[in-house]
């Protein structure tokens, strides 16, 4: 049983007040945020006056829906009405939103109680949690690991039982590779599942806001609530409504599963890793399902596809932080705006939010942007042309999350491309827009968790959700760690 | 190689001003960083067919809706008076 199911049954026998519950969380979270560092602002009051609310709704009789008082988290880059919403950066240290995102809201509706918001790599630029203005998050397997990013802190709240659910967002794998190193679900819908209406902006053609959980049938459940048409985001599938939990549980005999040729292959892919994919594949064979390899020979370069158009639209993107009109604004006497422009951006952004910004400003400049960006652009079609002719021959395809487990933090790297790398099995399903879940598939030797993805065709979510359902009922990987609460 | 006079060109483009001591440090990055997009100025696109293809490219239709009230709109400035943004005069 998942864990919203779980505390559905709970609040409705009446075993335990929302308020209770609430206060178990809140409880927790001080005890434990101070070592972990999930959240970055705790909505203590705001929490207690929702549980009491769905208390009240709950003494008169009223039917509770599936996550109504669900104690939950959101990522910091995700708009919240009248809460703070920085995306740990200096830049946004004191910003407060006049609205709440499209999927906040939506979850809103339905009851949740938001506990707080996330830690998270700056503005999303980052794959270990160690960009982040207010300090690193720690994975709660190990507390010397990374938690992977950039959505850290959602991961680590979820593992760390101090949030039933999160959502997170997800460019090139900040959904998926924290939750495999610390040991959750983590969805990426298929782009234009879900809306990004006030979700800060990083690369508008491959963010997607993402569910995080321990099981799938939480995620499912969460998914199925904030996805679906929005008329403040053209890029929404207004004729998606999907239905994820209602065919979860369906056999997965006779499907196909394809494994990336390109990554059985590829040495910078752990031993462990590759074992625990092995085993993965011979879990689907056990559950009735075919395997077969496809290729995707563009996969090799799609770091770099990635790197240059992700670069772009960020440089595009973060060019409305001006210290003007929000934001962090530089101190001092200036000669001219620009300076004044210069000096806030310069002041407010990280080291790695610069490094992206200038990557993308130089790919665009007149004389690069035809051999990067419009070539980058080209690539990327061909990518997802590769992966529609290998679902000719499968239902849907599995490849790692990431190419080793959690790593040790602070690690020293003189060339950042190196850390680009990590994003290598992730990246390709945002480019091609494809829904990707990663879910638990073992562990390394040291006790770290390892993810698998199940990658499927544009708005496959209810496929892709099913075969991982399958996958974690016939396993023993669910998310276990000592920390927050125990029900 | 990326030369001093680029790197102040594009912090120039990007907004952004970058000290002595940075200008050196961000050269390498943005050069490692090149050299690895350089998989992608290198290849051969001449047979991928380029369409871009929108799935779904929705319009709304014309109205007029009420947008945020003036006071949200000025919440987050620093500083801003009688309704207005302020910021240094020009000239």
């Amino acid at each position: 049983m998942g864990r919203i199911e779980q505390i559905h049954r709970m609040l409705s026998n009446k075993e335990i007040s929302c308020r209770e519950l609430t206060e178990k969380y809140i409880n927790a979270i001080n005890r434990d945020n101070s070592e972990l560092r999930a959240y970055v602002t705790v909505t203590e009051e705001e929490a207690l006056h929702t549980a009491d609310k769905i208390d009240r709704q709950i003494a008169y009789g009223e039917d509770i829906g599936m996550l109504a008082g669900i104690p939950m988290s959101l990522k910091d880059n995700i708009s919240t009405k009248d809460i703070r919403t920085t995306c740990c950066s200096k830049m946004l240290e004191d910003y407060t939103p006049v609205y709440d995102a499209t999927a906040w809201s939506k979850l809103k509706k339905s009851g949740a109680v938001l506990l707080g918001k996330t830690n998270m790599d700056e503005f999303a630029m980052g794959s270990t949690g160690e960009n982040s203005c207010f300090g690193a998050s720690s994975n709660p397997y190990n507390t010397n690991r990374v938690s992977g990013g950039s959505s850290s802190g959602s991961a680590v709240s979820v593992s760390a039982n101090l949030a039933a659910y999160s959502l997170g967002s997800d460019t090139g794998g900040s959904v998926r590779q924290p939750s495999a190193f610390c040991g959750g679900v983590g969805l990426k819908p298929t782009f234009g599942a879900v809306s990004r209406y006030g979700l800060v902006a990083f690369a508008s053609s491959l963010d997607q806001i993402g569910p995080m959980a321990s099981t799938v049938e939480d995620v499912s459940l969460v998914f199925d609530s904030i996805a679906g048409g929005d008329m403040l985001d053209s890029t929404c599938n207004r004729d998606y409504n999907p239905d994820t939990y209602k065919t979860l549980r369906d056999d997965i005999k006779g499907r196909t599963v394809g494994v990336i040729r390109q990554f059985a292959d590829n040495g910078s892919i752990s031993p462990e890793v590759k074992s625990a994919m092995n085993e993965a594949v011979k879990t689907f064979d056990s559950l009735g399902a075919n395997v077969v390899f496809v290729d995707i020979p563009e996969i090799t370069r799609s770091v770099p596809i990635y790197c240059i158009i992700s670069c772009a639209e960020a440089s595009s993107n973060l060019a409305r932080f001006d210290g003007i009109r929000y934001g962090y604004r530089a101190q001092g006497d200036f000669n001219s705006v620009h300076e004044l422009i210069c000096k806030s951006r310069s002041e407010g952004f990280g080291k790695e939010v610069k490094r992206r910004i200038l990557m993308g400003t130089n790919v665009l400049s007149s004389d690069k942007c035809s051999y990067y960006y419009n070539k980058a652009r080209t690539l990327r079609q061909a990518l997802s042309m590769e992966f529609s002719k290998a679902f000719s021959l499968c239902d849907v395809i599995i490849a790692p999350t990431a190419p080793t487990p959690a790593f040790a933090k602070n690690r020293v790297v003189a060339d950042p491309t190196v850390l680009y790398m990590e994003d290598m099995c992730t990246v390709c399903a945002n480019l091609a827009s494809l829904p990707s879940v990663s879910i638990p598939c073992g562990f390394s030797e040291e006790g770290l968790p390892i993810g698998m993805q199940i990658i499927g065709e544009k708005f496959s979510e209810g496929l892709v959700l099913n075969m991982a359902y399958n996958f974690q009922q016939a396993t023993d990987f669910i998310c276990c760690t000592d920390w927050g609460v125990k029900l | 190689m990326i030369t001093r006079e680029e790197i102040e060109n594009i912090a120039l483009l990007s907004k952004l001003s970058v000290t002595e001591e940075e200008t050196e440090k961000l050269t390498q990055d943005l050069e490692q960083m090149m050299m690895f997009a350089d998989a992608v100025a290198n290849a051969d696109t001449e047979d991928i067919s380029t369409s871009d293809v929108s799935d779904m490219t929705f319009l709304r239709e014309d109205e007029v809706r009420d947008s945020l009230p003036l006071k949200d709109v000025l919440i987050n400035a620093q500083e801003c008076c009688d309704g207005y943004f302020v910021v240094k005069k020009n000239g």
